[in-house]
C-alpha cells in the first residue's frame, strides 16, 4: 500500500513538471490598444509603467499597442484580436454599440475630474470669437472618432445652424491627436482647433504660449475620460483582476509611480451609463453611432 | 660604521620611495586619463547609438504607411530608443559649451518626436500631411547633421586624447624604466660603497695579520677611520705592539730558561756523575715508596735493570710484593724522621751470602716536611767474614788457651797484638775490648751528616 502511494506521488510530481513548463510557456497575454490621444510616443511611454503593474498584479502579460488613428481602434480591435483598449469617450461609445465591449475603469485627472470636455479655441490675435468668425477659416479637427476633436465641434456647428462643415470652413483636416490640433493653431497652421480640455491644460502647462496666444471660444458638456473597456468574452476572473488592479492603484505604494507617470490621481469604476452624454452629443450632432463611418476623409 | 650603513640604506630607501612615489603619481595620473578615455570611448558608443537611432527613425519616417513600413509599435520603440540615447548623453558631465549643444540636440529630438507623431496621426489632408512629413524629415536631417557634427568633433578630440594618453603611457614606461635603472645604479653604488667601507679596512687588517704571521711583529696599521674599524685598527696596533713586547720577553725568558735548563742539565749530569760515582748502592724513595733515583750499584745489587726502577715501588720491583716489607727501614725513617741503619743478610740469586749495611737518611723539603728518604747500602760481607774469621780465631785461641791453661791476657800485649793486628788491619776493626759492635746512631758511616746521600 505504501509503495502504491509513493509511486502515485512520484508520478504526480513528474506530471506536474511538463504542466508547469507548458503553463510557463503559454502564459496568457492581454493585448490592449491605445488611441493617439496625444503624441503617440509619449502616449506609449505614459502607459509603460501601467502595463508592467497590471502584468504583475494579474499574472498575465499586458501588452499595449499604439494606434495611429482613433478610428483604427474599432477595426483593429477585431482584426488583431485585442482584448481591450483605452477607448476615448466616442470610440468607447462606438465600441459598446458595435462590439459590445464592457467598460471597467477610467482615470481621475490631476484636477480631480474623471470627465473631460471639449474646447474650441482660436488664436487670441484672430477676430474669431463665435461661429460667424469661423467661416472660411482653417479648421483643425482631431479625428472623426473623437468627441472633443470632432463630434463636439460638429454639434456646436449644428447647434449654430451650420450643417455642411466641408463648405463652411476654408479648409479642414484631422490633426490626428489633440496636442497636434493645439499646436496647429499655435503655429498658425490652423485658425480654429478642437481638443479635449485635459490635453489642452497639459500642453498649456508645458508651453506658456498656449495661455498667452490662444483663447477658448466654446466648451462641450462633460463626457467620460478615456477608460479601459474589455471584450465581452474575456475571462470573468481576469476581468475582475484587471478592474481591481486599476481601482486599487492609488492604495498600493507601487501604484504611486504608475499614477505619477500616467498623470492621474486614481481610477474609478465605469459602466455603460457613464457614456450617456456621448450618445446624447452624437445625437445632437446628427450621428447614428451604429452606422457611423469613423474613417477620416 | 653602523650609522654609516644605516645612513646609506636610508638614502637608498628614500630614493626608492621617491622613485616609486613619482612613478605611482604619474601612473595614477595616466590611469585617470586612461579611465576618462575609456569612458569617452564608451560615450562614443552612445553617440553612435544616438545617430543610429535617428537614422532608424528617419527610415521609419520615409517608409511609414508603405509596404516597407514598420508597425507603429516598432516605430514607437525606435523613437523610445532615440529618446533614451539622447537623454543618456546629457547624464554625463560636460563643459558648458557641450552641455548647451547636447541640450539643443535633446530639444531637437523632442521636436522631431512631436513632428513625427503629428505626421503619423494626421490624416485626411494630403498637402498638410506632406508638409508635416517634410517638417519631420527636415528636423530629422538637422538632428542628424548636428549629431554628426558633434560626433566628428568628439571623435577628433577623442583621437587626439587617445594619442596623448598613448604618448603618456609610453612616457610612463620610460619613466618607470628610468627609475628602475636609476634605483639599480644607486643601489649598486651604495652596495659598492658599503662593501668598500667594510672590506677595505678588513683587507688592511688581514694584510697586517699576514705580516705579523710572517714574523713582522709590532707591525702597525694606519688608523684613519672614525668608525668601529678605526677602533679595531687601534686595538690591533696595541695588540701588535703587545705581541712584539711579549715575544721579546718570551725570547728573553726562553734564553734564561735555556740557560737554566743548561745549568740544570749540567747540574743533573754532575749529580748523575756523583750518583753513579758512588760505588755503593744508593737509592732515593718518595713518600709512596717509589724509587725516585737509583744508581748502577743499587740496580746491580738488586739484580734489576736500572732503567726499570724509576717510578716503581721498591717492594714491587725488588721483591715482587704488593706491600711494604716487614721492618722496612725506609718506612722507619719516614715515620720517625730520623736516620736509621741496620745490617741485613741477603742471599744473592747465585746463592752466595751477602751482608749489607743499610743506612737511611731523611730528606726534608724546603718547607721542612719529610719528602724523601735516601737508602745507602754497604756491602759488609768481607767485614762480616773477617769478623767471623776473627771470632773463629778467638774461639780457637780460647780453646787453645784453655788447652794450655794460660790465660791469654797475660801474654805480653805485643804478642796478642801480633796475633790479632793482621786481622784488625784486614778488616779495619778497632778493638774495644769485646766483640760487640757499637755504632753511633748519629750517622756514623760514610756519611757524616744526616739528610745527604
Amino acid at each position: 500500500m505504501k509503495r502504491i502511494i509513493r509511486t502515485a506521488y512520484f508520478i504526480s510530481i513528474l506530471m506536474l513538471v511538463p504542466l508547469l513548463a507548458f503553463s510557463q510557456a503559454s502564459r496568457q497575454k492581454l493585448l490592449i490598444g491605445l488611441i493617439p490621444e496625444m503624441n503617440v510616443f509619449k502616449q506609449k511611454e505614459r502607459f509603460r509603467l501601467l502595463g508592467d503593474y497590471l502584468s504583475k498584479k494579474t499574472g498575465v502579460e499586458v501588452k499595449f499597442t499604439i494606434l495611429s488613428r482613433y478610428g483604427n481602434i474599432i477595426d483593429r480591435f477585431t482584426s488583431e484580436a485585442m482584448d481591450g483598449a483605452f477607448f476615448g469617450s466616442f470610440t468607447g461609445a462606438l465600441a459598446i454599440e458595435k462590439l459590445g465591449v464592457v467598460p471597467l475603469a477610467r482615470p481621475v485627472n490631476l484636477d480631480n475630474t474623471s470627465s473631460y470636455r471639449g474646447y474650441l479655441f482660436v488664436r487670441r490675435d484672430s477676430k474669431i470669437r463665435d461661429v460667424n468668425g469661423m467661416k472660411g477659416k482653417r479648421m483643425a479637427f482631431v479625428e472623426k472618432a473623437t468627441t472633443a476633436g470632432y463630434i463636439f465641434p460638429l454639434a456646436y456647428l449644428k447647434e449654430h445652424g451650420i450643417v455642411d462643415r466641408d463648405h463652411f470652413f476654408g479648409s479642414s483636416y484631422f490633426a490626428g491627436s489633440h496636442d497636434a490640433a493645439i499646436h496647429a493653431v499655435l503655429e498658425g497652421q490652423a485658425d480654429i482647433g478642437a481638443a479635449k480640455h485635459s490635453i489642452y491644460d497639459r500642453v498649456k502647462t508645458d508651453d506658456p504660449r498656449v495661455a498667452r496666444d490662444l483663447v477658448i471660444i466654446a466648451e462641450s458638456p462633460w463626457v467620460p475620460s478615456n477608460g479601459l473597456c474589455v471584450r465581452k468574452g474575456l475571462d470573468e476572473g481576469l476581468k475582475q483582476k484587471l478592474k481591481q488592479a486599476l481601482l486599487s492603484l492609488d492604495k498600493d505604494p507601487e501604484g504611486a509611480a504608475v499614477l505619477r507617470q500616467f498623470g492621474a490621481l486614481r481610477f474609478i469604476d465605469t459602466n455603460v451609463t457613464d457614456y450617456r452624454p456621448v450618445f446624447d452629443m452624437a445625437q445632437k450632432a446628427g450621428i447614428d453611432i451604429k452606422q457611423y463611418d469613423y474613417r477620416n476623409k | 660604521m653602523k650609522r654609516k650603513i644605516l645612513l646609506y640604506l636610508l638614502a637608498l630607501f628614500l630614493f626608492m620611495v621617491l622613485s616609486a612615489g613619482f612613478a605611482t603619481l604619474y601612473i595614477v595620473k595616466t590611469t585617470g586619463t586612461l579611465s576618462r578615455l575609456v569612458t569617452l570611448h564608451q560615450i562614443e558608443d552612445l553617440r553612435k547609438d544616438l545617430i543610429m537611432s535617428i537614422q532608424a527613425v528617419q527610415s521609419d519616417l520615409y517608409t511609414v504607411n508603405t509596404a516597407l513600413g514598420r508597425r507603429l509599435d516598432e516605430i514607437s520603440d525606435n523613437v523610445s530608443r532615440l529618446n533614451k540615447a539622447s537623454s543618456n548623453c546629457t547624464t554625463c558631465h560636460h563643459s558648458p559649451e557641450i552641455t548647451a549643444q547636447l541640450n539643443t540636440i535633446r530639444s531637437m529630438v523632442l521636436e522631431y518626436e512631436g513632428d513625427l507623431s503629428y505626421f503619423i496621426t494626421t490624416s485626411a489632408n494630403s498637402p498638410h500631411i506632406l508638409k508635416l512629413k517634410m517638417d519631420a524629415s527636415a528636423t530629422g536631417n538637422k538632428l542628424l547633421m548636428e549629431t554628426g557634427k558633434m560626433s566628428i568633433q568628439a571623435s577628433s578630440r577623442l583621437e587626439s586624447m587617445t594619442r596623448d594618453v598613448m604618448s603618456k603611457i609610453k612616457k610612463t614606461g620610460v619613466i618607470i624604466f628610468g627609475m628602475m635603472i636609476a634605483t639599480f645604479v644607486f643601489g649598486a653604488a651604495v652596495a659598492l660603497q658599503l662593501t668598500a667601507a667594510i672590506t677595505r679596512p678588513i683587507d688592511i687588517l688581514v694584510e697586517a695579520t699576514r705580516r705579523i704571521a710572517a714574523g713582522e711583529l709590532g707591525f702597525q696599521v694606519v688608523v684613519a677611520d672614525k668608525t668601529e674599524f678605526g677602533e679595531l685598527a687601534s686595538n690591533f696596533n696595541t695588540m701588535s705592539a703587545a705581541l712584539k713586547d711579549g715575544y721579546a720577553k718570551l725570547e728573553t725568558e726562553i734564553a734564561e730558561r735555556k740557560q737554566t735548563a743548561a745549568a740544570l742539565t749540567g747540574s743533573e749530569s754532575f749529580l748523575n756523575n756523583i750518583f753513579n760515582s758512588i760505588h755503593d748502592p744508593f737509592c732515593i724513595f718518595d713518600r709512596d715508596y717509589r724509587i725516585v733515583r737509583a744508581n748502577d750499584a743499587y740496580a746491580q745489587l738488586k739484580n734489576v735493570q736500572l732503567t726499570g726502577l724509576d717510578g716503581r715501588c721498591c717492594y714491587d720491583v725488588l721483591y715482587d710484593r704488593t706491600s711494604l716489607c716487614d721492618n722496612c727501614i725506609v718506612q722507619k725513617t719516614f715515620l720517625s724522621g730520623d736516620a736509621c741503619a741496620k745490617d741485613k743478610l741477603v742471599i744473592a740469586s747465585d746463592g752466595h751470602r751477602m751482608w749489607l749495611e743499610i743506612y737511611t737518611y731523611p730528606i726534608l723539603a724546603p718547607d721542612g716536611q719529610l719528602s724523601h728518604v735516601v737508602e745507602y747500602t754497604r756491602d759488609i760481607t768481607e767485614r762480616k767474614k773477617t769478623e767471623e774469621a776473627l771470632r773463629e780465631s778467638e774461639e780457637r785461641y780460647a780453646l787453645a788457651a784453655r788447652r794450655q791453661r794460660r790465660p791469654l791476657g797475660l801474654e805480653p800485649a805485643g804478642q796478642y797484638d801480633l796475633l790479632l793486628a793482621p786481622v784488625e788491619n784486614h778488616v779495619g776493626l778497632q778493638r774495644t775490648g769485646n766483640c760487640e759492635r757499637t755504632r753511633g746512631m748519629a750517622g756514623q758511616g760514610p756519611s757524616r751528616r744526616p739528610g745527604r746521600a
